[in-house]
C-alpha cells in the first residue's frame, strides 16, 4: 500500500513502485538464520523504525537489503528496481562505530564524500561541491565544525557528520543504523527535525532503533523483527503490546509493551 | 644411549608444534598472530651482543638470553607506543622489530664484518642438524629446550586457561572481577617471546612462526569452542609434522618447508570444509515459497 | 671510503644508489599510508616473504639472477600471497593479522623448500639469490634508478587519480559498496600497488626490513597532517628523506676499507627516528604536546575547585 503525499513529492517520485519492497529476504551467517523470510513495504514520504529485542537481525535486514551482506533468496526492490539501476537515489548510514574515527579527514571531507557517487570516476570534488557539503554540515548544525578533524568530535557530532553526508547525496531513500546510539539531546533533536524535514519533502527514511520510548513520537511506521517479521505497517496499528510481546517474548514483552503505553 | 634421527627430527617439530600452539592460539585471538614473526627478527640485536659478551659461541646461553630480553623489548616498546594512542598496535610493532633487527644488522656489520658470522644460521635454524647437538640427559638440545618451555607453556594454560579465556574474550569484565589482564597478557607474551626465542634456535623462524599462527587458525576455522579449538590445532600440528616429514624424506625436499606447507594445506582445508557446510545449510534452510 | 659532499653530484654510483634509496622511500612511504590506514601494517613484511617462493621459481626457469624476471616472478608470488589473504579476511572470520600470519608463513615455507633445492643443485648463483633477499643498495645501477622511476610514477600517478575513489573504501567501505563503488577491486589494486613497491624495495633494504619502509613514513606523516591527501604527500616525503639520507650516511660512514654499514639499515633507522620524533614533538598529536595539554587543564581544574566554582 503506497500513500503518497499530494503536492510534496518530488517529480522523481511520481510513478507506483515504492521507494522499498522487501520480498521474502532471508539470510544466514555460518548456521543459524539472521533474517528470516522478511517482506515489507516502505512507501513515499514514510519514517519507518526497525525495531525488535538484540540479535533480532534488524542491521542485517538494511545490510542485506542493501546488498552488504549474501542473501539466502528473496529480494529488495528500490522503487521498483534493482539497487545497482538507482542507487543515486539511494543514501546509508553506517554505525558510527563502524568506522576507524582516526582516520586524516576532516568534517567537511567525510560530508564531500556523499557528492563522489554523483562525480563519478577520476573526477575530483572542487569548490561547487565543497560548498554543497558546508551547506548539508549547517542543515545538522555542524558548520562551525568543518574543518574540525573528525577525531576530536563527539559521538552525537560524528553521527550529525555522518547524517550531512547522506543528506548531501540528495537520496529519495535513505538508511540509517542505530543513529541515536550513544548521542547528545542536541544531537538527537537535530536528527529527528531533519528526518521530519526529509519526509516533508516527500523522502523516506528506514532507521534501526533500539528506544520503545520513542517510537511513537519520532516514527510514523514501524516494522518489528525478530528474525521473522511479526509486524509492519502504520505505528498506530502494528506498534501495539500484543505484537511488542511477541516480539520481544513474554518476559521482556510486558515491559516492552508498557513502555508502548499499552496495557500490560 | 643414541635416539633414532627419525625420531628426534619428528619429535623436535611436534614439541615445537605443540609449544608454539599453546600461547599462539590467544596470539591468534588477540589479533597478534604476527608477533612470533617480529621476536625472531628483533632477537637479532640481542644474539649479537651475546655472542660478543660470550667471546663468540652462538648457540650459547648469553645468545638465547639476549635473544629472550630483545623479544621481550620489542613487547613492551610496541605495547608502550600503541597505548600512547597515536600508533595502532600493528603499526607500533611494525615500527619496533624492523628497527631492532636494522640495530643488529648495523652492529654485525660494524663487529664482525671481517669474522663470518652466519646470520642464516641464525635466523633459519635447520631441524635436520638437531640429532648432532647433544643436550643433557642423552636427550638432543633441542628436546631439552622446546620440550622444557612446551612443559612450561602447558603449566601456564593448562593452569590458568579460563582466566586468559577471560581476559581475551572481556578484558574489563576479567578486570572488575580482580584477574590483571594486564598482568596475564604480560606473563602470555612472555612466554612467546621465550618459546619463539628457544624454538627458533633449533628449527628457524619460519616453522615457529607457521606453528604460532596456522593450526590454531585452521581450528578456529573449524570451531568456535576454545577447548576444542586447542585440541585441534595440537592435532593440526602433529600430524603436520609427522606427514611433512615423511613427505620431505621422500622428496628429498626442505623438513620446515614441506611442514609449512602441510600446515597450509590444512589451512585451505578447513577454509573449504567451511564453505562447504555454509553453503549445505543454506540450501537446506533457505525458506520455500 | 671517505667522501665529500661534492661526490654525491659528480660520483656515477653514488649518485645511482642515493637517488634509487629515495624514489624506493618515496614510493614506499607514499603508499604505505594505505596499508597502515586499514591496519594491515604488516602487509610489507608478508608480502616480502611471500615472494620468496616467486624468486625460487623465476631462477629456477630462467637459470640466471637476471633482476627484471626476479621481480615479476617474486612479485607475481607476492601478490597471489596478498589477494589470498584478502580472501580469507572475506571469506572467514579470521582477522588481519592471522590472515596475513597464515599466507606469509606457507609461502616463505614453500620457497624456503625451493631454495633447499636450488642450493643442492650447487648452483653458484645461489649466493646471489640469498644477498636479494637481504638487499643491496651498493649493487643499484642507473638503469635501476631509470627502472624505479618508471614503476614509481606508474604507482603513484595511480594513487593520484584514483585519490577520492581509494580515500573512500578505505574510510567507509559499507558506504562505499552502497554507493556502487567496487570496494574489493580498489583495495586489490592498492595492495598490488603495495606488493610493486615492496617488489623495488628488496632489492634495496631487503625482506625484514621492508616492513619499515612501508610503516614508519606513514606514521610519522600522520602526526603532522589532519587530511589523507597531505599524509600521502608528507610520507612520501619522509621516505624519500630517509632513503636518500640513509643511503648517503652509510656511504660516508664506512669505516675506511671495512665492510660497508649496510645501506637498508641505516635507511630504515633513519625513517624510524623520523617517526619517533614525529610521535613525541608534532604539535597537535605529538605526546609531548598532549601532555602539556593535560597539565594545564589539570592546573585550572584545580584552580576552579580550590576557588570553589562548579
Amino acid at each position: 500500500m503506497t500513500v503518497t503525499v499530494p503536492g510534496t513529492a518530488p517529480a522523481s517520485l511520481a510513478g507506483s513502485a515504492p521507494p522499498l519492497a522487501l520480498r521474502g529476504l532471508s539470510v544466514a551467517y555460518a548456521e543459524a538464520p539472521a533474517v528470516w523470510d522478511v517482506s515489507f513495504e516502505v512507501p513515499a514520504a514514510s519514517l519507518t523504525a526497525i525495531i525488535g529485542p538484540n540479535g533480532a537481525g534488524k542491521s542485517t535486514l538494511l545490510k542485506a537489503a542493501l546488498g552488504l551482506v549474501p542473501r539466502l533468496a528473496g529480494e529488495a526492490l528500490f522503487f521498483g528496481a534493482p539497487l545497482s539501476r538507482v542507487r543515486r537515489r539511494v543514501a546509508y548510514v553506517p554505525q558510527r562505530t563502524s568506522v576507524d574515527w582516526d582516520f586524516p579527514a576532516s568534517a567537511l571531507d567525510v560530508v564531500t564524500m556523499g557528492l563522489y557517487g554523483r562525480l563519478g570516476w577520476l573526477r575530483r570534488p572542487g569548490r561547487r561541491e565543497r560548498a554543497q557539503a558546508l551547506a548539508c554540515l549547517e542543515r545538522v548544525g555542524m558548520a562551525d565544525f568543518a574543518g574540525r578533524q573528525i577525531s576530536e568530535l563527539s559521538g552525537g557530532q560524528q553521527q550529525r557528520v555522518f547524517l550531512a553526508r547522506a543528506l548531501a547525496q540528495e537520496a529519495d531513500l535513505t538508511f540509517m543504523d542505530e543513529p541515536f546510539a550513544g548521542v547528545d539531546a542536541v544531537t538527537e533533536r537535530t536528527i529527528v527535525d531533519v528526518l521530519h524535514g526529509l519526509r516533508g519533502q516527500g523522502r523516506s527514511v528506514v532507521v534501526v532503533h533500539h528506544d520503545l520510548d520513542t517510537v511513537r513520537e519520532y516514527f510514523d511506521r514501524v516494522a518489528l523483527l525478530n528474525v521473522s517479521l511479526v509486524a509492519a505497517g502504520p505505528t498506530g496499528t502494528a506498534f501495539s503490546p500484543a505484537h511488542l510481546r511477541a516480539a520481544y517474548g513474554e518476559r521482556h514483552g510486558a515491559l516492552a509493551a508498557a513502555l508502548a503505553g499499552g496495557p500490560p | 644411549m643414541t635416539l633414532p634421527f627419525d625420531l628426534v627430527i619428528v619429535g623436535t617439530a611436534v614439541m615445537v608444534a605443540w609449544a608454539c600452539t599453546l600461547p599462539g592460539l590467544f596470539l591468534v585471538l588477540r589479533r597478534q598472530a604476527l608477533l612470533g614473526d617480529a621476536i625472531s627478527h628483533a632477537a637479532l640485536p640481542g644474539i649479537v651482543a651475546g655472542y660478543w659478551l660470550s667471546g663468540g659461541s652462538l648457540a650459547s646461553l648469553p645468545a638465547l638470553v639476549g635473544a629472550s630480553l630483545s623479544g621481550l623489548l620489542t613487547v613492551g616498546l610496541s605495547a608502550l607506543i600503541a597505548r600512547s594512542g597515536r600508533v595502532k598496535e600493528d603499526a607500533a610493532l611494525g615500527l619496533v622489530f624492523p628497527a631492532l633487527f636494522a640495530a643488529g644488522v648495523i652492529a654485525v656489520s660494524l663487529n664482525y664484518g671481517n669474522v663470518h658470522l652466519d646470520l642464516d644460521a641464525v635466523l633459519y635454524g635447520e631441524i635436520a642438524y638437531t640429532p648432532f647437538r647433544p643436550g643433557w640427559l642423552g636427550l638432543p638440545a633441542a628436546w631439552v629446550l622446546v620440550g622444557g618451555m612446551g612443559l612450561v607453556n602447558a603449566l601456564f594454560v593448562g593452569g590458568l586457561f579460563k582466566e586468559l579465556r577471560l581476559s581475551t574474550f572481556d578484558p574489563g569484565l576479567a578486570r572488575t572481577l580482580g584477574f590483571s589482564p594486564r598482568l596475564l597478557s604480560g606473563a602470555l607474551l612472555t612466554l612467546v617471546a621465550l618459546t619463539v626465542v628457544a624454538a627458533f634456535e633449533a628449527v628457524g623462524a619460519v616453522l615457529v612462526v607457521a606453528f604460532l599462527v596456522v593450526p590454531s587458525a585452521t581450528a578456529l576455522l573449524l570451531t568456535r569452542r576454545l577447548g576444542t579449538a586447542l585440541g585441534l590445532a595440537l592435532g593440526a600440528g602433529l600430524s603436520a609434522s609427522v606427514l611433512g616429514y615423511v613427505v620431505a624424506l621422500a622428496l628429498d625436499a626442505s623438513i620446515t618447508g614441506v611442514v609449512a606447507g602441510v600446515l597450509g594445506l590444512q589451512f585451505v582445508g578447513a577454509l573449504a570444509a567451511q564453505g562447504l557446510r555454509a553453503r549445505r545449510v543454506r540450501g537446506r534452510a533457505a525458506p520455500q515459497g | 671510503m671517505s667522501l665529500s659532499p661534492a661526490d654525491f653530484f659528480t660520483d656515477y654510483t653514488l649518485r645511482s644508489i642515493v637517488l634509487g634509496s629515495a624514489l624506493l622511500g618515496l614510493v614506499a612511504g607514499t603508499l604505505g599510508c594505505f596499508s597502515v590506514l586499514r591496519r594491515q601494517s604488516l602487509i610489507g613484511d608478508t608480502v616480502a616473504h611471500a615472494a620468496l617462493p616467486g624468486l625460487c621459481a623465476a631462477f629456477l626457469l630462467t637459470g640466471t639472477r637476471d633482476t627484471l624476471g626476479l621481480l615479476v616472478g617474486g612479485g607475481l608470488s607476492g601478490l597471489l600471497a596478498s589477494l589470498l589473504a584478502l580472501g580469507i579476511l572475506r571469506y572467514s572470520r579470521l582477522k588481519e593479522d592471522v590472515a596475513l600470519g597464515v599466507t606469509f608463513s606457507t609461502f616463505f615455507g614453500i620457497g624456503i623448500a625451493l631454495l633447499t633445492a636450488i642450493g643442492q643443485s650447487g648452483n653458484a648463483a645461489q649466493a646471489g639469490l640469498e644477498g636479494f633477499l637481504f638487499g643491496q643498495a651498493a649493487a643499484l645501477t642507473a638503469g635501476d634508478v631509470a627502472r624505479f622511476a618508471v614503476l614509481g610514477a606508474l604507482a603513484l600517478g595511480t594513487v593520484a587519480a584514483l585519490h577520492k575513489e581509494l580515500q573512500l573504501s578505505l574510510f567507509d567501505p559499507d558506504y562505499a559498496a552502497v554507493q556502487g563503488w567496487p570496494v574489493a577491486g580498489l583495495t586489490a589494486l592498492s595492495t598490488a600497488l603495495t606488493v610493486l613497491a615492496v617488489m623495488l624495495g628488496l632489492q634495496t633494504v631487503g625482506v625484514v626490513l621492508m616492513a619499515a619502509m612501508l610503516i614508519a613514513p606513514a606514521v610519522a606523516a600522520r602526526q603532522w597532517t589532519r587530511s589523507l591527501g597531505g599524509m600521502l604527500r608528507l610520507a612520501g616525503g619522509f621516505g624519500a628523506l630517509s632513503g636518500g639520507l640513509g643511503a648517503a650516511l652509510s656511504l660516508a660512514l664506512s669505516p675506511e676499507g671495512g665492510a660497508g654499514l649496510p645501506t637498508g639499515a641505516v635507511t630504515v633507522l633513519t625513517a624510524t627516528a623520523l617517526a619517533v620524533l614525529s610521535l613525541l614533538l608534532a604539535p597537535g598529536r605529538g605526546v609531548i604536546a598532549g601532555w602539556g595539554r593535560q597539565r594545564q587543564a589539570r592546573a585550572r581544574l584545580r584552580r576552579e575547585l580550590a576557588g570553589g566554582r562548579r
